[in-house]
């Protein structure tokens, strides 16, 4: 271990020079405060330091006070002050310099000795310390690295804001935790008809965004037809592809069950059909600035076995739109720990009713923003909205 | 989490104390129900009068639990405020649940 010596007197520093390196330390020795601090700076092995107190340039409490301020993630240096006098003034604006130890002159080789072991004891310690905290932040950043590349590939799920034929649709997905456990999609199904969904699986982070995940390619007309249309191409009801869901996806234990709204519009008449698990309920947007409500409570997904949903029906006239929403939005709360419900967001949908998809989706982001203080959320928020135009 | 627990030979009465059961705590919750109920206790009446609110997480605890219960077990929720009855209503659990306004109409359930 290296040690830097930083005393004006040659007689003392000889001195310190043999009892240390007889101890088997590398010394390093400079003449006064400022070499020894120049000399520190170069070399980031120097863990100890003994300095004497009285110097030309830089005294040793000033060459302390410089060592201790350096920025935080500096390695530690260990301090003993030599001094020929210790009264308890002295000790105390020492230590509050930030010294580690004193010792006193003269100098005698088996208590320099003892302290030197002392030292070392703590510098050791610094060590494994620095050491676990580099490991730390090694695996915190390739946590990170990963949780940011399923991010995007959450991401690249979601289908890009626009039109399916007579559909146009838009929406905005602020994940909690890098993945979140909300999933949504828009999709053509069949010949006739669009398909959408929103499903929010409980908590957030990780284990939900993987469930969420799967739900998305279950649910994916590309990929198991079988799941959401028929023999003859065509939709299969609501409430039945909710009963499957819930039967194929069954959480034994309560941890990663889910909400959902599943429906379709039949594009040439605006027929819509949905069924709806525990999730808040969708809203229709009249042209009128009307805001009815569908589904007022189900059982949520992959909790009990065998659950029967029921189909809800209505139809959509042109310019007018289906608005989805997962627990995030009306739950989350701002600096007064005062949620921002329901009747905050029918109060936005029903006074901006009259502008343009787009921008209603907008205003309606900004506010929770504004609401929040922050852009982020502390649990997984989306929302979707569809207009048949 | 901060729950306080009275245990009577005809059943053990929780009472919450932390304002929210969710994604925070609920893994904590359901570790000390699944301890109760490992140790005899099947008739649980939950008093949710101090909590401000629940979330997806706290209710699959909540279910969690009673599923833990099984047949010959009893859960009984009491003292749910506005914002988790509506939870309760939403996801159907008010059908799933036994709930009562207070602890008495709870206590008084059980004779």
């Amino acid at each position: 271990m290296k040690v830097l010596i930083a005393e004006d007197s040659p007689a003392t520093r000889l001195l310190l020079e043999s009892v240390l390196q007889n101890l088997g330390y590398t010394v390093i020795s400079a003449e006064d405060g400022l070499e020894a601090w120049d000399i520190l700076c170069r070399d980031p092995e120097i863990r100890f330091i003994i300095t004497d107190l009285m110097m030309p340039h830089m005294d040793g409490m000033e060459l302390c006070q410089r060592i201790r301020a350096r920025p935080q993630h500096s390695p530690y240096v260990y301090v003993i002050i030599l001094t020929g006098y210790a009264d308890e003034d002295m000790l105390v604006t020492g230590m509050n310099a930030g010294t580690d130890d004193f010792l006193s002159k003269p100098i005698h080789p088996t208590e320099l000795g003892a302290r030197l072991r002392a030292g070392q004891r703590i510098i050791e310690l610094e060590l494994r310390q620095e050491k676990m905290i580099r490991q730390l932040q090694e695996t915190y950043d390739q946590i990170c690295v990963d949780l940011k590349a399923a991010a995007k590939i959450q991401r690249n799920l979601l289908p890009p804001p626009g039109h399916i034929e007579r559909v146009q649709f838009d929406w905005r997905f602020y994940p909690s935790n890098f993945v979140a456990g909300d999933i949504f999609n828009c999709f053509l199904l069949g010949q006739d008809y669009v398909g959408f969904y929103q499903l929010d699986v409980a908590g957030h982070g990780v284990s939900s965004a993987l469930l969420s995940f799967s739900l998305y390619h279950h649910l994916s007309p590309s990929i198991s037809r079988g799941s959401l249309l028929d023999e003859n191409n065509r939709p299969l009801l609501p409430a039945r592809v909710l009963a499957q869901l819930n039967h194929h996806f069954q959480s034994p234990d309560v941890t990663h069950y889910f909400t959902m709204i599943y429906g379709y519009l039949h594009m040439p008449t605006g027929h819509v059909r949905l069924a709806q698990a525990g999730h808040p309920p969708l809203l229709v947007l009249r042209r009128d600035g009307r805001v009815e409500s569908y589904g007022e409570g189900s059982l949520p997904l992959g909790i009990f076995e065998d659950v029967e949903y029921e189909d809800m029906a209505f139809m959509l006239g042109a310019g007018e739109r289906l608005f989805m929403y997962s627990d995030g939005l009306i739950e989350c709360d701002n600096n007064q720990g005062e949620m921002f419900s329901q009747e905050r967001l029918r109060a936005i949908l029903e006074n901006k009713s009259g502008l343009p998809l787009e921008e209603l989706l907008q205003i309606l982001e900004n506010e929770l923003v504004e609401w929040r203080s922050e852009n982020f959320f502390a649990d997984d928020m989306t929302f979707l909205a569809l207009e048949y135009t | 989490m901060d729950l306080k627990i009275e245990t009577t030979p005809a059943y053990s009465l929780v009472h919450f104390s932390s304002g929210r059961l969710d994604a925070a705590n609920a893994p904590e919750f359901r570790k000390q129900m699944q301890e109760l109920i490992n140790q005899g206790n099947n008739v649980l009446i939950l008093d949710l009068a101090s909590l401000k609110f629940i979330d997806s997480s706290g209710l699959g605890a909540i279910v969690a639990t009673l599923k833990m219960l099984k047949e010959e077990g009893e859960l009984l929720l009491c003292g749910a405020n506005h914002t988790v009855l509506q939870l309760f209503k939403l996801t159907r659990m008010d059908r799933v649940f036994k709930l009562y306004p207070d602890v008495r109409g709870a206590l008084e359930a059980l004779k």
